[in-house]
């Protein structure tokens, strides 16, 4: 019985000349486990997200998938959401809720089951999966690892007969990957559950699967196991194998008659059979250590982040010489990244010192250095503030944008980027300052063999020019290949510094999948380059190895031109951010009756409450009476949200701008009034409309007065910055109300008129009834006038500063997500 | 910074029952000894649950309390005892006084219910009851709460690149400007990936009718029994106060309203109400003391 089957599906995006998906017939087996590769925008993440409808891209698509036999578009939503599970590379962007148990509830909650069912299936779930240790915990402070295993527990509460992975341990680190595939394998073994995979780094995960899937140019080439596949790459797609595990690669390289293996042992096996009664050949040796000057000296640093926590660096050491690349490898958590901080000078050391200039550190995440719309725009800003003339300034971008192969990129939003070109951009950046050392930090993380070898160029490139280069890394095969120096970090100091094999051949745990191969059998090997070199094998012509010594690829970005149809969409990112969401006629006016009903009674009930007052209640309800109002004025909002059912872009939309607001204010704790959030409501008040403005003002208040102080102003503080981002999305309309002085003069009046008019008799309110006298409302805004005067000079700066690039932002937000248009 | 307390791992429902109607009743009872015997129990209990309580004491409540207090006299000259006449002309009566300084004591007692509250009702507390009347809400308040430790995570690894990538200065200008761009990254960073994490709920089945609202809250046979501890003595005092047994003037003398007996019985019911957050919680210390020797 089949889960999943395609038939001739066939998938344009729009405005593409070729297909990114074409033709593709395949079927999965009931409990297969099933492993589709290719290379980078080869359209693999394209097939995935077709076989998933809620995520399918916008294009032309043709021919049809069947999930046990029915046809999955015609499927209603509820069965496709639980029947097919899909977890995606990122771990941290797909965790929805603040709470381990809230995020495993969740598909349920969207599934409509009841407490009793949620709260069972959450149970044996957390118990498979191990998570009852931190079930109570915030997702917030889990690892990356943890991350990942929640995000697949969370699709495997729902029950589906199909889990789809899109390189799901591309950001993990290989200790947190292996324990994620072998969790994967258990659902797949024990649970019966069909699993369709595609991976980058085919080294763990080509054993546990049944089924391999070879894509290329939208098609599947290939289908069969491991050993058919590897023969008939070996046979057509030579290129292929710089993915496949580094057995296979020895493997192909010769011509012999035994079988593929695939495993570590499986090529030990090879390789003894394979080496009886022939002898080898002397392979290459590390290159003499250089002695250039020395750019960066730490002498035993030591530090810890807090006064009574542990040492992180105990007394570590290490020397940068020109032209050298030195690589640290050490396992996750062990200090690395901090090591890289203090020698980036972004913390300093209790003890010993760090003597270098120019250094320059590219963050794991590239994302980080990115600030601005374009990445034209990105390289400028890298040079703004020097004493340099425009023409030379422009020359020396594009020097360094050629380098870094960005050309034709100039124009595209750094987020559009793939992931190897976010790279490039952000180690562009860097280098318009002119670095003499550069810190990198894990910076294979999520990249493809073809990236990774472009960027080992790039470095090359950079020592050649008398830089030194530090790599921090878990990628053994990565340093093994291209550094010149590596060093163990272990219990806060670096061990074992020598050349790579010499450091490689030492460990035998710790080492290259190529030297465990070859351990005791061939001397000195440590690279899969060197195993093949000594069994006189042909390496690979499109493998990563062998690729030190090439002539610099500038100019021709491979990720590029692998995509069909040369410009447009990022390869593997998720294709459908370029695409206008197109809004159906049904679409905008979403309100259910009942909302409006609902909200147009909770308004009517406002005057109703005052009569009421008035006649009836004596004068002690006044308070009582004021906070009714208040909360019949703020329910219609929420309620006439609820009712339209809001997308899920829009609530994850909503819910950051707040979360930006919390942590604005919670920034700014020290300066009293001093805050950003009347700023910000105003802003998206202008941006997304009066009802996107109320509830970031209202749910900001709310939010920031749960997790600090609740207060009897907590109802007035909501209804107040509610308020402030409705009139907002009434006033701010049009280019000239957006302006930078129309903006300021609103936020200005709003701070001191409604914010402060509101706020400030509150507390007189309170105790107020009949005594409460003019004067005394007065007198309590009199005290209260400095403050909001500060809140209003806040507000002006925050505005006059923030408010032309969020207005920027928010507005790519409406055009390209089609968020609040 | 808190205690543990067994109250807080009550059921939202009852936490919040017990607050609403002792800050209802609060505010609705002007009797001095009901606005005094709210302002102790509040105090007791916060300081009970909590170690910033004096700070807190002494930086919020008195000066909002004593301003309070202060002002009223200033500017209300009602009442029969005139102590002495402002340079205006106008008295100043020793009932001015007296209700501004039970003013003061109602500010005092609230300020302290409330942050015992914020204490108790924890954030998922919040989630849950929204989330059962207003289930988008719910979810929206939950993924806000996510989202703000992420962000504070990403603004520091920010303000490192930052640093690192722009040089070191240490000029309040230049920090501002590292500042600004850090907080510019954060919020192209939040919105963008934005779309991921919608796509996850979307592959989760988010946006089809009848969405529910889990939580891991059971209503166990305690909190029934804690809800009618609060509800009972809450409806007797509301009684009390609806029919006038709590009334007192304040003007133009300062007197009772009512019958010394009955009104001391409804002020007896009000105080069990504020007791019964902290006399829960006393409980269960002695309750667990007990059955520790018992181990």
């Amino acid at each position: 019985m089949e889960a999943l089957r395609t038939q001739d599906l066939t998938f344009t995006y729009p405005n593409m000349s070729s297909p990114a998906v074409s033709r593709v017939s395949f079927s999965v087996r009931q409990g297969e486990f099933f492993l589709l590769f290719g290379r980078s925008g080869c359209g693999k993440t394209t097939l995935l997200r077709l076989l998933k409808p809620e995520l399918a891209p916008v294009g032309e698509k043709t021919g049809s998938v069947f999930f046990c036999g029915k046809d999955l578009s015609a499927l209603p939503q509820g069965e496709s959401s639980a029947g097919v599970g899909f977890v995606g590379q990122c771990p941290e962007e797909q965790i929805v809720t603040d709470k381990v148990w809230h995020e495993l509830a969740f598909g349920l909650e969207n599934l409509g089951a009841d407490t009793p069912t949620i709260r069972r299936r959450v149970a044996e779930t957390a118990s498979f999966f191990g998570i009852q240790n931190w079930f109570h915990k915030k997702t917030a402070e889990l690892s990356g690892g943890q991350k990942q295993l929640l995000n697949l527990a969370a699709v495997t509460a729902m029950r589906p007969q199909v889990v789809i992975l899109d390189e799901p341990t591309a950001q993990l680190d290989p200790i947190a990957a292996s324990e994620f595939l072998s969790m994967l394998s258990k659902l797949n073994r024990e649970l019966g559950i069909t699993v369709i995979l595609t991976e980058h780094r085919l080294e763990e995960a080509i054993g546990l699967a049944d089924t391999l899937a070879f894509m290329e140019d939208g098609a599947i080439e290939h289908i069969g196991n491991a050993k058919d596949t590897a023969e008939y790459l070996r046979k057509n797609r030579p290129g292929m194998f710089a993915a496949t595990p580094a057995a296979s690669r020895v493997w192909a390289s010769v011509r012999t008659q035994l079988p593929c293996p695939v495993t570590v042992r499986e090529g030990r096996d090879f390789l003894r059979e394979y080496l009886k009664g022939r002898s080898l050949c002397p392979i290459s040796e590390d290159a003499p250590a250089k002695d250039e000057d020395v750019l960066l000296t730490a002498k035993e640093l030591w530090f810890r982040y807090e006064k009574d926590g542990a040492d992180i660096l105990r007394g570590a050491s290490l020397q940068a010489r020109a032209g050298e690349h030195l690589c640290i490898l050490g396992g996750n958590g062990s200090g690395k990244t901090t090591l890289l901080r203090v020698l980036a000078g972004c913390a300093s050391p209790y003890r010993g010192s760090v003597k270098g200039e120019d250094v320059f550190l590219l963050p794991q995440d590239p994302k980080l250095l990115f600030i601005k719309n374009t990445v034209r725009e990105e390289l400028a800003d890298a040079l703004r503030g020097q004493k340099t003339d425009g023409n030379q300034k422009r020359e020396k971008i594009a020097a360094v944008a050629a380098d870094c192969g960005l050309e034709g990129l100039w124009d595209r939003h750094p987020y559009d980027l793939s992931g190897g070109e976010q790279q490039r951009a952000a180690l562009a950046k860097l280098l318009l300052h002119e670095p003499r050392v550069l810190l990198l930090d894990e910076p294979t993380k999520g990249l493809d063999a073809q990236s990774k070898r472009e960027l080992a160029l790039l470095l090359r490139r950079l020592l050649d020019k008398g830089c030194a280069v530090v790599t921090v890394s878990h990628d053994l095969e990565f340093c093994a290949e291209y550094a010149d120096r590596c060093a163990m970090f272990f219990d806060g100091v670096l061990l074992g510094e020598a050349a790579p094999r010499a450091f490689f051949g030492e460990n035998s745990f710790y080492t290259t999948a190529a030297c465990r191969i070859a351990k005791d059998l061939i001397p000195g090997a440590v690279l899969t380059r060197d195993v093949i070199e000594a069994i006189g094998g042909e390496p690979g012509d499109g493998g990563a190895d062998g690729a030190k010594n090439e002539p610099p690829a500038a100019g021709t970005p491979v990720d590029a031109a692998s995509i069909p149809g040369g410009t447009a969409p990022p390869p593997d990112a998720s294709p459908s951010h370029d695409v206008k969401v197109k809004k159906s006629a049904g679409q905008k006016k979403r309100r259910t009756k009942k909302s409006v009903i609902t909200a147009v009674i909770l308004c009517l009930m406002i005057p109703a409450t005052l009569l009421a007052a008035v006649f009836f209640l004596p004068e002690k309800y006044y308070y009582i009476t004021a906070i009714a109002v208040l909360i019949e004025a703020t329910l219609p909002f929420f309620v006439l949200f609820e009712g339209r059912r809001p997308r899920a872009r829009e609530v994850v939309t909503l819910a950051s701008l707040c979360a930006i607001g919390v942590a604005g204010r919670a920034a700014l704790v020290m300066l009293p009034q001093f805050k950003p959030v009347l700023a910000l409501t105003v802003i998206v008040g202008a941006a997304f409309g009066g009802e996107a403005g109320f509830l970031v003002g209202a749910v900001t208040m709310l939010v920031s007065n749960m997790l600090f102080s609740q207060g009897p102003w907590t109802p007035w503080q909501m209804f107040a910055m509610g308020l402030i981002g409705f009139l907002a999305g009434l006033v701010c309309r049009g280019k000239l109300r957006q302006s930078r002085l129309f903006l300021c003069l609103f936020g200005a009046f709003c701070a001191v008129i409604v914010y402060g008019g509101l706020m400030n008799p509150s507390t007189a309110l309170l105790w107020g009834g009949a005594q409460l006298t003019w004067g005394t409302v007065m007198s309590y805004y009199a005290t209260g006038f400095p403050l909001d005067l500060v809140h209003a000079a806040a507000t002006v700066l925050f505005l006059w500063f923030g408010a032309p690039p969020m207005l920027e932002k928010l507005g790519r937000m409406k055009t390209k997500y089609g968020v609040f248009a | 910074m808190s205690r543990p307390s067994a109250f807080r791992s009550a059921h939202p429902l009852v936490n919040f029952i017990s607050f609403g109607l002792i800050l209802t009743l609060s505010v609705c009872i002007a009797h001095p000894v009901c606005r005094t015997l709210s302002a102790v129990c509040g105090a007791a209990y916060y300081f009970f649950l909590s170690k910033k309580a004096l700070r807190y004491t002494l930086r919020v409540v008195l000066p909002l309390s004593v301003l309070t207090a202060v002002l009223n006299p200033m500017f209300n000259h009602r009442g029969a005892t005139i102590l002495a006449y402002f340079p205006s002309g106008n008295p100043l009566t020793a009932e001015s006084l007296i209700y501004g300084a039970f003013a003061g004591v109602l500010l005092a007692a609230s300020l302290f219910w409330f942050a015992s509250l914020t204490e108790i009702m924890t954030t998922d507390k919040f989630v849950y009851l929204f989330g059962r009347v207003l289930p988008s809400l719910g979810l929206l308040l939950s993924m806000a709460l996510r989202f703000v430790p992420l962000f504070h995570r990403k603004f520091r690894d920010a303000m490192d690149v930052q640093r690192a990538s722009g040089g070191g200065s240490e000029k309040t200008a230049a920090r501002v400007r590292r500042a600004a761009s850090a907080f510019s990254m954060v919020v192209t960073w939040a919105l963008e990936n934005a779309a991921q994490t919608a796509d996850s709920m979307k592959g989760r089945g988010y946006g089809m009718r009848g969405r529910t609202s889990f939580s891991i809250y059971r209503f166990t046979p305690t909190d029934a029994a804690l809800l009618c501890a609060s509800v009972l003595p809450g409806a007797a005092a509301l009684l009390g106060a609806v029919f006038g047994q709590l009334d007192f003037n304040y003007y133009p003398r300062f007197a009772p309203a009512a019958a010394p007996l009955s009104s001391g019985l409804f002020c007896a019911a009000f105080f069990v109400l504020c007791l019964i957050p902290l006399l829960f919680d006393l409980t269960e210390v002695l309750l667990w003391k007990r059955s520790e020797r018992r181990i």
